[in-house]
């Protein structure tokens, strides 16, 4: 299967996650990945965006990069931006933990983390990255 | 199109007590629209509603951000004697509920007939956690 790399540039607001999504859709589509595996990594991606929209940027009209590059195995999705640091690999509050004290936050990361393969983070030059990896099946 | 709505209904209690409102959610609930599930589940409370239905048959996705809004209603529709029941989900949106644990908490029912029937007094010993997806 030949490579196939796309980028999405988005400002940084809620009301653009319904078009991450879709194009996160037919990324994963074209690179072969099942329903299931489509839809878990658009969650996935859902979130990460979210996370950054939410806690990364400096202001609204800063912009989110998203791109994509398949290869034979599966298909990755970064998402950088500019503004503090937001690592979503650190632990978060344990599942139950959050569950029994009716929590309203902290489920996003615990999607993230159990929905792709791997998930891994840098902070380069002033930008967030968060690296996501689904593997087909 | 937009991309998430809500629309109200009430139904008759199936024996005594205050009626059932009924939330139907269509599209896809997500950060930028769980505000609008907040506002629609917050004007239930303030008209008095708290034996609730939300049904999923027309839900297409959620994300933590939805997930966070039924977490946000569930002690305080309890507290005032109803319950936060959620029916009719589909597979795909059942997927997230499960992976979070949140049938451990909420009253998961395959259809709204079968969430009405738990509002009856002989069911309401029933525990959260008998759930399943679907009808």
């Amino acid at each position: 299967m030949p490579r196939r790399a796309h980028t999405l540039r988005i400002p940084g607001q809620t009301s653009e996650l319904e078009r991450v999504r879709r194009h996160v859709e037919d990324w994963a589509g074209e690179a072969g990945l099942s329903p299931k595996e489509t839809r878990q990594l658009r969650t996935a991606v859902d979130e990460a965006v979210a996370n950054a929209i939410e806690h990364g940027l400096d202001d609204q009209r800063d912009h989110i990069t998203i791109r994509s590059a398949s290869d034979a195995s599966g298909l990755a999705v970064t998402v950088r931006h500019r503004g503090d640091r937001f690592d979503p690999t650190l632990p978060p509050v344990p599942l139950a933990e959050a569950r029994e004290a009716r929590a309203v936050h902290g489920y996003g990361l615990h999607l993230l983390k159990t929905l792709v393969d791997s998930l891994s983070y840098r902070f380069v030059r002033g930008a967030n990255e968060v690296r996501l990896y689904k593997r087909k099946r | 199109m937009p991309s998430f709505s809500v629309s109200f209904r009430t139904l008759p209690a199936p024996a005594s007590g205050a009626d059932i409102r009924v939330l139907d959610l269509a599209g896809e609930l997500d950060a930028h629209t769980a505000p609008e599930f907040e506002n629609a589940l917050q004007s239930c409370l303030d008209e008095g509603h708290a034996r609730l239905i939300v049904a999923g048959d027309d839900l297409r996705y959620v994300s933590s951000a939805g997930l966070g809004v039924f977490m946000a209603f569930l002690e305080p529709v309890r507290e005032r004697g109803g319950d936060l029941k959620i029916a009719a989900l589909s597979e795909e949106v059942f997927e997230v509920f499960d992976l979070l644990g949140f049938p451990l908490l909420f009253d998961l029912a395959p259809s709204v007939d079968e969430a009405v029937a738990r509002f009856a007094p002989e069911a309401a010993g029933a525990a959260a956690g008998e759930s399943s997806p679907t009808a």
